[in-house]
């Protein structure tokens, strides 16, 4: 009887380290790099899964890349087709880790930097970026905003509209995160 | 001086007509994938098992392909479905949700295939449109 409680003890233990995970398959994902006085460069991901692991606070990020939809359907062509190649490589991805991560004071807006590979075009870079969270009832909100350059994941932008597309691109996300 | 002016005309209309096809290249349409026959009809859960047994050549067959499913609905979120507990689906903007009585019941519908979410093991379609 007392090996069984243990068991039991342990695996319950097992399962709070393990378990504690939060997700969500609509988190919004927006770039812009956009120059002023041309046509806005702009894309919104709607469907951009995230994982947060609220033991470790360890993050994932997926988001598909032809899930990015530009107003202007021509743009959103050479997008996938020039720049990003995402018939080739169709994710894009962050694997990365929360420093300092408690869940402490989180009733309001807490920032927190985010430490992780950035995976985009099938290059990987390092990047630190920072994030805010939020417990929202059941719910944690997770938010972020940092910016990267084309030129750190080999695409190249051709001198007829290097002139109309930033070389500081802004990304902006934000996941409601539910238990999973 | 009529010869120039039936020139300038000339180069006035062409420059119409080029600058008309220039608009049109340029702020050309969306594809409409309601409109679209399907490409490939499968199930969902052999769907996810293609991506599941061979991703990259699943992704070079199916991405950005118009995909007819059919399997049952497991989840209905706002905006979002799941066939099968193995395809998620974001559904076009001008379509509507079904009601959650539809919950696990046979649904056949169509959408664009964006990828394989392997976080969640999950084939993702997006402009999903329901056929029956």
């Amino acid at each position: 009887m007392k090996k069984t409680i243990f068991i039991f003890l342990c695996l319950s233990i097992f399962y709070q380290g393990f378990g504690q995970k939060y997700f969500t398959k609509t988190g919004t994902l927006n770039f812009e790099a956009s120059v002023p006085a041309f046509e806005p460069v702009k894309a919104e991901n709607k469907s951009t899964t995230a994982i947060l692991d609220t033991n470790t606070g360890k993050i994932a990020v997926l988001a598909l890349v032809k899930g990015f939809r530009f107003k202007n359907a021509l743009m959103e062509e050479h997008f996938n087709e020039n720049y990003m190649e995402s018939d080739t490589y169709s994710k894009a991805t962050f694997n990365g880790e929360i420093n300092h991560f408690s869940l402490d004071n989180l009733s309001y807006k807490k920032e927190f930097s985010v430490t992780g590979d950035l995976t985009i075009h099938g290059k990987t870079k390092q990047i630190e970026a920072v994030i805010t969270l939020k417990k929202d009832g059941d719910n944690f909100l997770l938010e972020t905003q940092f910016s990267t350059a084309p030129g750190d994941f080999n695409i190249d932008i051709p001198g007829v509209v290097k002139e109309k597309i930033s070389d500081k691109i802004n990304i902006t996300g934000s996941f409601e995160l539910v238990k999973r | 001086m009529k010869k120039y002016s039936r020139v300038g005309l000339v180069v006035v209309f062409i420059l119409v007509i080029i600058a008309v096809v220039g608009y049109n290249y340029i702020y050309q349409d969306h594809r409409d994938i309601a409109s679209e026959k399907p490409a490939y009809t499968i199930s969902a859960e052999e769907l996810t098992q293609q991506f599941e047994a061979d991703e990259a050549e699943a992704t070079t067959l199916y991405l950005n392909n118009t995909i007819q499913l059919s399997g049952l609905l497991t989840s209905i979120d706002e905006k979002t479905l799941v066939l099968d507990n193995v395809v998620f689906l974001v559904l076009s903007e001008n379509e509507t949700t079904p009601n959650q009585t539809k919950l696990n019941t046979k649904i056949t519908i169509k959408g664009r295939c964006i990828g394989y979410d392997n976080l969640l093991g999950e084939v993702k379609l997006d402009q999903a449109i329901i056929v029956d």
